[in-house]
């Protein structure tokens, strides 16, 4: 074979370089590095703050894939809540004023929150079954 | 690969995982890095883009654990599949705009001007060639036959190691010759 190289010929000696990377040890790595003229310490250092930034990432999209999972499954809870938007409040204050005491939530200012964010709360706290029993 | 690594990675839970994915060893991410570096070529992306997708389809579990896998040879192997995928797409996709240049070109000669590829820049990864024509000159100017066979070997499609089996070195032989391709290897 010549000393020519079809593309596909040179892409699979890369390749098989690329795999030989595997076998380096620490020193011949860091060798490698030093050869040239790169600095392994600084650019591990670099990557170490990319892999954080990917597992991050990460995390928070699984987080909120389980925070929409969630709060599709309590918006699709067969609990029925009162119609009008006062008695949904009203039903609200009854929850809080008498549940027990590791509820954080019962020191809230009610007055202060929306109608939509009184109607997520009562579906959660129907979903943990802090609800008074439906007549 | 090191032989200090022996944590297998079946059985780690998720924040394992992430934790131990961001404690790997400085000469465990510079092997890391070189590997995706050289695997990127003619893929469109640049090692850290392999990289990151490599460690969502680790963390999302697409890509299972092998048992014995250590985190290290599981990324490796990861990153090779990453890498392998995005090639199809990338010389598929520069067939694609080749045929669309010669479209071009043949309407640049009937009088229409001719428009520059917004993907010349992805071409400029494809000097592979230039670069292992380089690596083989440099050993055929040496004399250096085994490695010139070897190199040959790896061009059909083979690892460094079969190249070598092929040629019926010994594998101290196969490791001077690898030791001899990855000292001049570091420019690529």
């Amino acid at each position: 074979m010549t000393g020519k190289f079809r593309e596909e010929e040179a892409l699979n000696i890369l390749d098989a370089l690329a795999d030989s990377v595997e076998e380096l040890g620490d020193e011949e790595i860091a060798d490698e590095f030093q050869r040239a003229g790169r600095d392994l310490n600084a650019e591990a250092a670099a990557m170490q703050q990319a892999l954080l930034g990917f597992v991050t990432d990460h995390q928070k999209q699984v987080l909120r894939q389980e925070h929409s999972k969630s709060r599709e499954r309590l918006m699709n809870s067969s609990f029925r809540l009162p119609q009008a938007p006062i008695e949904r409040r009203t039903l609200l204050a009854k929850t809080l004023r008498d549940a027990p005491p590791d509820l954080t939530a019962q020191f809230r200012n009610l007055d202060g929150i929306s109608d939509d964010e009184v109607t997520e709360q009562l579906m959660e706290l129907a979903a943990l079954g802090c609800l008074p029993e439906e007549p | 690969m090191p032989p200090d690594e022996p944590t297998p990675i079946s059985q780690m839970r998720h924040a394992e995982l992430c934790r131990a994915i961001t404690e790997l060893s400085v000469e465990a991410r510079g092997r890391l890095l070189r590997f995706a570096e050289q695997r990127s070529y003619a893929t469109g992306c640049s090692a850290l883009d392999l990289f990151q997708e490599a460690v969502r389809l680790m963390l999302d579990g697409s890509r299972r654990a092998w048992k014995a896998q250590t985190l290290e040879r599981d990324l490796f192997s990861i990153l090779k599949s990453v890498a392998f995928h995005r090639r199809a797409k990338f010389l598929d996709r520069r067939k694609r705009e080749r045929r669309f240049a010669e479209r071009e070109q043949e309407e640049a000669e009937t009088g229409k001007p001719r428009t520059i590829s917004p993907h010349d820049t992805l071409e400029r990864q494809l000097d592979a060639r230039k670069r292992v024509e380089g690596l083989k000159a440099h050993f055929e100017d040496k004399d250096d036959t085994e490695a010139t066979l070897v190199i040959d070997g790896m061009a059909e499609g083979n690892s460094m190691r079969e190249a070598a089996d092929s040629l019926g070195l010994t594998p101290k032989q196969y490791d001077a010759v690898r030791k001899r391709l990855n000292r001049y290897r570091s420019p690529i």
